[in-house]
């Protein structure tokens, strides 16, 4: 940025400081004034136009010092800006592109886009029809997503919600996916956290962690969110995929009520401005998949975050974010403190479009799973009369608790689709008849498959020969000598279920 | 006693937004003091400070009238008319690198009062840093006529054509 002077005798226009309040000030003057546009005061700090009367200019501070009444201020002519480029993969920048890390000074982008722009139209845009892996089993197999998809991560404090968006971040980081944190108003030591996994699990350079800390001022963590969706239209433009996770919305939403209040708004329910909403969904409209001009097509992934309060998914703005995105997956407390990792309750989550990009096994595994679940869950309430309970419900009761162990997934374990259906036929085929052995023979399985390029041929000739999970139990039972033998674990006598 | 013409005559007189504060300070006390003052010569003496030719205006308009109730509401009235006529009159920033002596502060007035709006004043400062010429800011336009500014100007060329010569 240049001088107060240098904007002053450039853009001869000038304004002086009538009042201030906290993060806003009100000033006369700047008669050619536009909205979103930065102004630049006589102490070199800046602010952002947030609206205009007649006479009187409202700035939003994108500072903590202070500004003094009567105090100079100049328009700069241009809106807010983010530079962009491949020189930002790897560091952790805050929403103007300056690092926040010291050592990770190296060269700038040359180019820069606005941070708030209006979404892209329809003509830009193509229904969504690939799939996109986040890595843990349960999302995959029963809240499948699509490339382009905007869904929405809600789950209270401490539910693993950071562990699933890690584990997303490190599966399509691998697969070439360039992904965006905006970290929203966060702890220091957690963007630092963020840091050192990225780093550690050698996605760094596909990666950039764009991130305000509770300490910066409002108008900077407003800005949070847009500027991370500006570099991730660059890069889609530039012909990559991007995922974007936005941690978290709900702490976006109360810094806005934050300044809008002190920018006397109306407020409206749970004190928020009337404008919420908008702010939100214009923001997640930018996301989806897109053909470019070459013809060429390219999604932006969105994954918001939204905290939800002892369990409720039915706050102001968890409901407003559930309906501007394409889904949500809940992270539910109770299953949490039962132990389940991941704690995603799939009857409570839901995908919209991620369906429609799955193929005809994957759709119909997906049917005969959730469906079983259903089951379970009824006769759960039978596990209670254990010897008194048929032997259909203690079979079912059996699979399950199966099942669940099967979905069983570490902190920032990162599972590959197709072995992991091979798994599941397995076990539904009755492969296993211990839980224990199971777990056991799963980590043989994904050591095996990791390591041996025969392994992986045999489980994705598997899967490309068949277009229903019973054709493929089939043709599981018929080569299970083979499966056994590549992936190294031993005969058990199969039983049928 | 609703008087249009007394303000446009104060105005017509007044040539900065300092003169504009005294007026009204004045003004104020006038008021304060309307009820304890007996005299004509004591309300006289409130309006000395002001530049002469206003202080004659506002004697002859005020100073005559008997302090009583009925007067003072009619008096308070006419200076709060001209009190809002002044807090609303429009100002230009000019900042000049001299002190200017009475008569040019009066050429300077008449000029853009003839030249803006009537009811136009000027807010003045001095920065000898300018060198000569000067700054204006008005309705929040900002233009530099300042020396300061040229020379600035003719240096950056010097130096861009030194640059192009090197490079």
């Amino acid at each position: 940025m240049k001088t107060f002077d240098y904007y002053l005798t450039t853009n001869e226009e000038i304004g002086f400081v009538q009042a201030c309040n906290q993060s806003i000030v009100y000033t006369n003057g700047l008669p050619k004034a536009t909205l979103q546009e930065l102004v630049v005061f006589e102490n070199g700090e800046m602010g952002v136009i947030l609206s205009m009367s007649r006479d009187q200019v409202e700035i939003l501070l994108l500072s903590k010092s202070s500004i003094k009444a009567g105090m100079k201020v100049s328009r700069t002519g241009v809106k807010q800006e983010i530079p962009v480029g491949f020189e930002l993969l790897g560091k952790t920048i805050n929403p103007f592109g300056q690092p926040l890390s010291v050592e990770k000074t190296a060269e700038s982008p040359k180019i820069s886009r606005p941070i708030d722009i209006s979404p892209s139209g329809i003509n830009t845009r193509k229904r969504i029809e690939q799939s996109f892996e986040t890595g843990v089993t349960m999302v995959d197999m029963l809240v499948p997503l699509g490339k382009g998809q905007r869904e929405l991560v809600i789950g209270d404090r401490k539910t693993g919600k950071t562990s699933f968006l890690y584990q997303t971040i490190l599966k399509q980081a691998t697969l070439g996916t360039i992904c965006i944190y905006a970290g929203i108003g966060k702890k220091k030591t957690d963007i630092k956290k963020i840091e050192a996994f990225f780093h550690n699990t050698g996605i760094e350079n596909n990666t950039i962690i764009i991130a305000t800390s509770s300490e910066d001022p409002a108008g900077v963590i407003y800005l949070t969110p847009y500027a991370a969706m500006t570099l991730a239209e660059y890069f889609r433009d530039e012909g990559h995929d991007v995922l974007v996770v936005m941690d978290d919305l709900f702490t976006h939403a109360k810094f806005y009520r934050e300044i809008m209040l002190i920018g006397r708004r109306f407020p409206g329910r749970n004190a928020y401005p009337a404008d919420i909403f908008y702010t939100h969904a214009r923001l997640l409209e930018r996301a989806g998949n897109f053909v470019l001009a070459n013809g060429t097509e390219h999604a932006i992934t969105c994954l918001p975050v939204v905290e939800s309060v002892e369990g409720d998914i039915a706050g102001f703005i968890q409901t407003n974010l559930m309906s501007m995105t394409d889904g949500h997956i809940y992270f539910d407390m109770d299953m949490f403190t039962k132990g389940t990792r991941p704690a995603i309750n799939p009857f409570v989550s839901v995908s919209r479009v991620g369906r429609q990009t799955q193929s005809p096994l994957r759709l119909s595994l997906s049917r005969e799973l959730l469906s079983f679940l259903t089951l379970h869950r009824r006769l759960e309430s039978y596990s209670h009369f254990s010897a008194e309970a048929g032997s259909g419900v203690k079979r079912t009761l059996a699979v399950a608790e199966k099942i669940y162990a099967f979905f069983t997934q570490g902190a920032n374990e990162v599972k590959m689709l197709d072995l992991q259906i091979i798994i599941f036929c397995l076990l539904w085929i009755d492969h296993w008849q211990y839980t224990s052995t199971m777990e056991k023979d799963i980590a043989t399985m994904n050591q095996v498959y990791k390591n041996s390029m025969e392994a992986q041929t045999l489980t994705k000739d598997l899967i490309n020969s068949v277009n229903s999970l019973n054709e493929l139990l089939l043709s599981i039972r018929k080569n299970l000598d083979k499966i056994l033998n590549v992936f190294g674990i031993q005969e058990v006598k199969v039983g049928n279920i | 006693m609703n008087n249009p013409a007394l303000s446009d005559q104060i105005i017509a007189k007044i040539r900065t937004t300092s003169e504009v504060s005294q007026v009204l300070s004045c003004l104020e006390k006038f008021v304060e003091t309307f009820l304890s003052s007996p005299s004509e010569s004591d309300k006289e003496q409130l309006f000395k400070e002001l530049p002469q030719e206003i202080a004659a205006i506002l004697s002859a308009s005020f100073a005559h009238q008997d302090s009583t109730p009925e007067n003072y509401i009619l008096v308070k009235r006419e200076i709060d008319e001209l009190v809002d006529r002044l807090r609303k009159c429009e100002s230009i920033q000019l900042t000049i690198a001299f002190k200017p002596d009475d008569p040019t502060l009066t050429l300077f007035s008449d000029w853009v009062k003839k030249n803006v709006k009537a009811d136009t004043l000027l807010d003045l400062s001095y920065n000898a840093e300018i060198v000569g010429g000067a700054i204006l800011i008005a309705g929040g336009v900002f233009k530099d006529y300042s020396i300061r500014k040229n020379l600035a100007n003719r240096f950056q060329i010097q130096r861009d054509e030194i640059v192009k010569l090197l490079s």
